[in-house]
């Protein structure tokens, strides 16, 4: 199967613009974590979740998390609609 | 490695990297790998130093370790004084986490938070690709003690360096192809870019490619347009500094 974008979204965060982009890809999900910084240079941080708690630890470490929670909420949903579980 | 059965699921592993799809397929061959070679947690990053906005992020960062320690990695802007990624820029020989040169207070801090996230003996194995300044950075983890893990490391290494070298040559044809796909760039359009980037013009270029020199002015006007410049020799440059002409 393709990759096809779920969900996306960015917030600015001081000097910093963050965006979560998560992918359908063919084992599962890819969470894509970006950080642009003032002069441009960015960091990518790619996690394939193939179960909820891969996540759920990501999530809970982010610096971020109280600016980006909502972000994150809609895409544990996300996850969990698509019968993503901590067993699988 | 201990069997010839191993090095066979090893290898077809390889070969699947080659064909994946996307990189939940290349992170399931790597995880594969590693974990056959005797590791247990890697990271792979793809650093571009020639950073332009047109082009990839400058660090690129495919976890195969506890999420956690990637957070803690980025909230520090560990990788603006990584000593493995100074390390990494100017030499390709692999190199043991016990063999880095720490000299600061921040890298003290960043090698004691790794050997708390699955790298208390570690594998660093720098690759370089043809083109300028992309650089790719396969870590290799392990909870045993640096004397047992470097060990492991060290039986492994041919692997791992194939590894590092597999996975860098994904991440620039995956680099590639979405700069194309996004901007609707086709092969055509690259081969009249290669052409101008070799000092053609366009009479040149037109009896190349057995075509009316108006119809390489055209096609000049609809590259620009796709990749937003005023003029072809931006779009050369374009091309170059994203890696379309390799």
């Amino acid at each position: 199967m393709a990759k096809t974008l779920a969900f996306e979204r960015s917030v600015n965060v001081d000097t910093e613009q963050v965006t979560l982009k998560l992918f359908k890809v063919s084992r599962g999900y890819s969470l894509e974590r970006r950080i642009i910084e003032k002069d441009e240079a960015s960091a990518v941080q790619v996690l394939l979740i193939s179960k909820l708690e891969e996540f759920d630890v990501f999530a809970n470490a982010d610096p971020y998390k109280s600016q980006i929670a909502p972000f994150y909420n809609e895409i544990r949903r996300k996850l969990t609609d698509d019968g993503l579980c901590n067993n699988r | 490695m201990e069997s010839t059965q191993s090095e066979a699921s090893v290898l077809k592993y390889f070969d699947q990297i080659i064909s994946a799809q996307d990189e939940s397929d290349v992170a399931h061959c790597v995880r594969a790998i590693v974990s056959t070679l005797g590791a247990e947690s890697y990271v792979f990053v793809s650093m571009n130093p020639a950073e332009s906005p047109e082009s990839r992020a400058s660090h690129r960062f495919l976890i195969g370790c506890r999420p956690e320690w990637c957070q803690l990695y980025n909230a520090n802007k560990w990788f603006m004084t990584d000593p493995f990624l100074d390390y990494s820029v100017s030499n390709t020989e692999p190199i043991f986490g016990s063999q880095v040169e720490v000299t600061t207070q921040g890298q003290k801090d960043m090698l004691t938070s790794a050997h708390e996230h699955g790298f208390r003996s570690g594998f660093v194995v720098p690759v370089h690709a043809s083109d300028k300044g992309r650089i790719g950075v396969l870590y290799l983890g392990s909870d045993k003690t640096e004397a047992e893990g470097e060990k492991i490391f060290s039986a492994s290494r041919m692997y791992f360096r194939a590894l590092a070298v597999e996975l860098l040559d994904w991440s620039i044809r995956v680099a590639k192809r979405e700069i194309m796909e996004s901007r609707s760039i086709t092969g055509k359009d690259l081969q009249v870019v290669s052409y101008l980037k070799d000092g053609f013009t366009a009479e040149d270029i037109a009896r190349e490619m057995d075509v009316s020199v108006q119809t390489i002015y055209g096609n000049y006007k609809k590259i620009k347009d796709k990749v937003g410049a005023s003029h072809i020799s931006e779009v050369v440059k374009f091309a170059e500094v994203n890696g379309l002409l390799v």
